[in-house]
């Protein structure tokens, strides 16, 4: 299929993840939000496929504390289980089995924090963390750092796709280092899908703008005065990033060039 | 040190004449299954050789740690280091408590066999982390010993360790010892005796869950870090209805290994046993 218009998108181009298509570039987590009405209202904003979960301890002195299954229909998005919150890489393992337990699929978005300030993460317990999940037949999606031979570590560990970071995650700060994403998406064949730190529309365009596969934010969303109103800016943007990556800019230049012909003016 | 509470209730000695068997393998396999967590059994090689003896343990361990179930090794220090079993059980002879502590390191519990309250005491004193008390009733294999009766249990009231009791225990008299205050029994004939060895397993482990109950002890575990009691015993599946969670919403982690969904109405809630019940939440 040849892409000539915005129209020819997404269809024409689907994001596609050790070998599953989504016809969505925009992953959405759904942490933080002020209710379960909220969250899969901006959800459906985004026009997300790909949606990510936590797993935690059931509350036994809440009585409805609900799971987030009787919201989110697994027949309408595909429920991404997380490793958030572990910091070595026994615990994301430990995390991981559990999450595929509820019987879904057996993929998961591999997190091990190594800072809790910052939270950077662990790249050489997330490396060993993802070498044991592949090898237990798990499809791994690595949230990293951006540097170039991590990633390219993680790829060779059996990744599906390669998550590096924009900024801190839940800092809003957008995209800080624009040339390591281009060298990552240069270097590696798996996707690249940048997690973490996007703030607003025009930073997910602008990161969508590098060449690189999909992003996946959370806190953009949630933290949002109004979060399903931007959920559906992000939408827009990552389309609008993605067709103007495809489109191909044009080139820079430091003096004017006129738009209009210089011949034919009056004499 | 190992939380006394998670002891395993019934103890199944396999002497020689069991060892040796050649289908020993499958039938020990079959008790294993049978008592899962509520079961340790005990290998007493006397006369059969060290490798026999490791043999079984290396092939029955992987089956004891999916059940929950304990394999203890008699005497044979040096066998249960090999195969990281649960716990060692020191009889006449053996090395001292401390001694094999020191070869063992922390995970393997060690259990002490006495025969009065004297040792019981001292061997307590000395860390023992569960206690096999006899001879309580005359037994066909110590046919000299009158049986010291359910009074040598009343003597071991207090002790830190649990007193599993031991000598002519079968179904009908394990209400006898519990309501004396033993945490358990240990056999030999009641089921190496009866028709079938597993259903024995699994009528002994009923009738002493029944007699806990009874004597008004509450079996203790705990779900997500916090202690729960339980009034009557009963599968997972059965735990989660108590808890008023939809068995299709959660995940069941028991003693840190995943219940599978198909077997939340076959593995039964033991005594100590420890849980985790987790959900999909909200993340990013």
């Amino acid at each position: 299929m040849t892409l000539r218009t915005l129209e020819d998108l997404p269809s024409g181009d689907p994001l596609i993840i050790a070998e599953r298509e989504f016809t969505s570039r925009l992953i959405v987590g759904t942490g933080k939000y002020a209710s379960h009405e909220e969250t899969v209202d901006a959800v459906r904003a985004s026009g997300a496929e790909m949606v990510t979960v936590a797993v935690r301890r059931v509350d036994l002195d809440a009585t409805n504390q609900e799971s987030l299954l009787h919201h989110l229909d697994p027949e309408e998005f595909f429920l991404l289980p997380n490793t958030a919150g572990c910091f070595t890489a026994e615990d994301a393992i430990r995390y991981a089995r559990l999450g595929r337990e509820v019987g879904l699929s057996s993929w998961v978005k591999l997190e091990v924090i190594g800072d809790q300030e910052t939270l950077l993460p662990d790249t050489d317990a997330l490396l060993e963390a993802t070498r044991v999940l592949v090898d237990e037949g798990f499809t791994v999606l690595p949230y990293t750092n951006d540097d170039l031979i991590t990633a390219l570590r993680l790829e060779e560990a059996g990744a599906a796709a390669v998550m590096p970071l924009a900024s801190p995650i839940g800092s809003g700060l957008g995209l800080l280092n624009p040339i390591n994403i281009r060298i990552l998406k240069a270097r590696l064949s798996v996707p690249v899908i940048v997690d973490a730190g996007v703030g607003t529309a025009s930073d997910a365009c602008l990161t969508m703008e590098q060449g690189v596969d999909g992003i996946l934010m959370n806190t953009a969303l949630a933290a949002a005065e109004r979060p399903v109103l931007m959920a559906g800016a992000m939408r827009e943007a990552v389309r609008a990033g993605r067709a103007a990556w495809l489109a191909g800019r044009m080139p820079t230049r430091e003096w004017g060039v006129p738009s209009s012909p210089s011949t034919g003016m009056l004499g | 040190m190992i939380r006394p509470r998670s002891v395993p209730g019934l103890h199944v000695i396999c002497p020689d004449d069991q060892l040796e068997r050649e289908d020993a393998l499958l039938t020990m396999s079959a008790l294993c299954t049978a008592g899962g967590a509520g079961l340790a059994l005990h290998l007493r090689p006397r006369r059969v050789s060290a490798r026999r003896c490791w043999e079984l343990a290396r092939a029955l361990s992987p089956i004891s740690s999916r059940t929950g179930g304990w394999i203890v090794i008699n005497g044979r220090t040096d066998v249960a280091k090999l195969i990281d079993v649960d716990a060692v059980q020191l009889g006449h002879g053996a090395l001292p408590i401390d001694a094999a502590r020191e070869l063992l390191g922390g995970d393997c519990a060690i259990g002490v066999s006495v025969h009065s309250e004297a040792e019981a005491f001292r061997a307590d004193q000395a860390g023992a982390d569960f206690l096999l008390l006899g001879t309580i009733f005359p037994t066909a294999s110590h046919p000299d010993e009158p049986g010291a009766g359910v009074s040598r249990i009343h003597g071991c009231f207090g002790l830190e360790a649990p007193v599993i009791a031991i000598g002519g225990i079968d179904e009908s008299r394990v209400s006898t010892v519990i309501e004396a205050g033993a945490s358990g029994v240990a056999v030999i004939r009641a089921v190496w005796g009866a028709h079938d060895p597993a259903d024995a397993v699994r009528r002994l482990i009923a009738e002493l869950e029944t007699s806990r109950l009874r004597s008004g002890i509450r079996m203790r575990i705990e779900v997500n870090g916090k202690p729960v009691e339980l009034e009557s015993s009963g599968t997972v599946q059965d735990l989660l209805h108590e808890l008023g969670l939809d068995s299709r919403m959660v995940v069941v982690e028991r003693n840190r290994e995943i219940v599978r969904r198909d077997d939340l109405e076959a593995v039964r809630v033991a005594e100590g046993d420890s849980y985790e019940i987790v959900q999909f939440v909200g993340g990013g």
